[in-house]
């Protein structure tokens, strides 16, 4: 009886190897939704691969290629510098690939009725200068500004192009992720944050902003016009081979899936016949 | 038939080190006791070099004075600043607070469930508060998120329900199984001599609740609330999800705040090896560590007194 335990648990152990997965990705969570699609569409087509995808921020999956810990990781925002030199530290280069556009919008609840902010009055806000939406043409009550943590690449795009070096106000409540923005202004109408546009569909709750009378939206952000425009990456070790480069390069940026980034609500690279 | 392990008198041999040992055949069970009590002292000592060993490097960049005392935690803007005074107050802050939720509904509920309640509904009690200490932090912190947030937003009308108020809350439901199994521990041990001595004189049985036995427990009751105060310091998860992570100076329970261990939490993932921003980290993680050592030390040492008093008298 003892022996049929132990060889049965052994088999068991050894049988949970059936769960590795081919393809890991990591990374931002504003390409998040992106590669899961993309992961489910290719796992179809694929049944015998198994792909891992998990959101938990630009910064995270980065480090996680350098450490070796991911396939792909997704990025909404270039490598630093010294992550490119602790890349070639560790003897390969990171292979960034765009496979979508991006726009930032900045987000109220759908009971606040601004729905047009200048870039400056934006920095006014996340700087701490201003306090109280009526002083934006809202109601009197206090702003509660929403900012990401610092492993975002969302965060990133916004403090190059938004604050422009200024420190965000310590009032600034951090949150993990784009769905974590959703998620207080749909509870809480006095929330000003900023999502990747493909997050603006996720809730009924939230309506997004205007920067000086130009919405984010595809038109927008290809015609230069959108301020906060930026394009998404998945970055690889090297040039990527195998199923790496079966999943990016022959299923991602086909039309099939730039069809499935504009579903997603991203801006797919390259104009897509209808 | 009393046999003693050192009836026969074995010569003491002097070592090279000074140290006295008696000549007796070192066996498997010595080597193996030995060594597992030297392993954690060497982990202990090991732990805390590491900590420093990533520490100190921050201090060729940042000055003592700043990491301390600076008012301002910005570590990703260019140059960064180091502040963790900010991120200590708010620790203290939710510690305490929280200190001050459990100590006494913990201590209603022990005499409740010691005192007050008959045996089935004290049974019913005692599995209620297991249940309760079984709950993992992170699920606490989801409730703190999603229903305690919005209930204090719209009750309270707070500009957001993450704040120390839902911290600390949440941090008290952690606590509250803790600190009443061990009260209770204290007071179902409490020297059957006193309680009859007092019954004898006429007292009642809260008469000897109040007048015996809650002044005869100040040491372990102190030491109980050290222990819970060591646990809620080190608490992560629920003050990562719930605290707002806001670097400010709070001045009311329902501002947001930014604790040690959340922002270590936070921002490790993302933070390469070897910047300032990572010996900044590992330099809170000291401050941390620290802080629950000197408290569990403190009431260790409470406890120990207690019980030399307990035994003298």
């Amino acid at each position: 009886m003892k022996r049929f335990l132990v060889v049965f648990f052994f088999s068991l152990g050894l049988s949970l190897s059936v769960f590795a997965f081919n393809l890991v990705i990591t990374g931002s969570t504003t390409v998040l939704p992106i590669a899961q699609q993309w992961a489910q569409a290719y796992m179809a087509q694929h049944p015998e691969i198994r792909i891992s995808v998990v959101g938990n921020g630009s910064g995270n999956g980065i480090k996680a290629l350098l450490d070796g810990l991911t396939n792909i990781a997704d990025s909404s925002r270039w490598m630093k510098n010294s992550e490119i030199r602790l890349a070639e530290s560790r003897g390969f280069f990171p292979f960034p690939i765009v496979v979508a556009y991006d726009a930032i919008a900045p987000v109220v609840n759908v009971n606040n009725p601004v729905r047009n902010l200048s870039l400056e009055q934006l920095k006014g806000i996340y700087e701490g200068k201003i306090t109280r939406w009526s002083q934006v043409g809202g109601p009197d009550m206090p702003i509660v500004v929403v900012q990401r943590d610092n492993s975002s690449g969302t965060h990133e795009v916004w403090e190059e192009k938004v604050m422009k070096g200024a420190l965000v106000t310590a009032r600034a409540l951090t949150v993990a992720s784009n769905a974590e923005v959703v998620r207080m202004i749909s509870q809480n109408k006095k929330v000003i944050g900023y999502v990747g546009i493909g997050y603006m569909e996720s809730s009924t709750m939230i309506a997004d902003v205007a920067i000086s009378g130009i919405k984010a939206t595809i038109a927008a952000a290809r015609a230069g016009k959108y301020p906060l425009a930026r394009p998404l990456f998945m970055i690889t070790r090297g040039i990527p081979n195998g199923e790496v480069s079966k999943f990016i390069i022959n299923f991602g940026l086909s039309p099939a899936g730039q069809e499935i980034v504009k579903k997603v609500g991203f801006i797919p690279i390259y104009r897509l016949k209808k | 038939m009393e046999a003693s392990f050192n009836a026969i008198p074995l010569p003491k041999v002097k070592t090279c080190g000074g140290l006295w040992i008696n000549m007796r055949k070192i066996n498997a069970v010595d080597t193996i006791l030995w060594s597992s009590g030297w392993i954690s002292n060497v982990i202990i000592i090991a732990i805390i070099f590491f900590l420093f060993y990533n520490w100190m490097p921050l201090f060729r960049m940042v000055s003592p004075i700043e990491f301390f005392f600076g008012t301002k935690w910005y570590p990703t803007v260019v140059p960064p600043l180091y502040g963790t005074l900010p991120l200590l107050v708010a620790t203290i802050e939710i510690s305490l607070f929280s200190l001050i939720l459990t100590f006494p509904i913990s201590l209603v509920v022990t005499i409740f469930m010691t005192f007050v309640a008959p045996k089935k509904i004290r049974y019913l009690l005692k599995v209620f508060l297991e249940f309760f200490s079984s709950i993992p932090s992170v699920v606490l912190g989801l409730i703190g998120l999603s229903i305690l947030s919005s209930y204090l937003q719209n009750v309270f009308n707070l500009d957001t329900g993450l704040n120390i108020f839902n911290a600390s809350l949440m941090l008290t439901f952690l606590t509250i199984p803790m600190a009443a199994s061990m009260m209770e521990d204290f007071i179902v041990s409490f020297p059957i001599e006193q309680v009859e001595g007092a019954q004898a004189l006429g007292a009642t049985n809260m008469e000897i609740l109040w007048k015996v036995m809650i002044p005869g427990l100040k040491g372990p009751f102190a030491s109980i609330a050290m222990l819970s105060m060591g646990r809620i310091f080190g608490e992560t998860m629920i003050v990562l999800m719930v605290a707002g992570n806001a670097a400010i100076f709070p001045l009311s329970v329902f501002d947001p705040a930014k604790p040690l261990s959340a922002t270590i939490a936070a921002e490790m993932g993302e933070t390469a090896v070897g910047t300032s921003h990572f010996y900044a980290l590992f330099g809170i993680g000291a401050i941390i560590f620290f802080i629950t050592l000197v408290i569990n030390i403190i009431g260790e040492w409470v406890r120990i007194r207690y019980e030399r008093e307990m035994r003298r008298s």
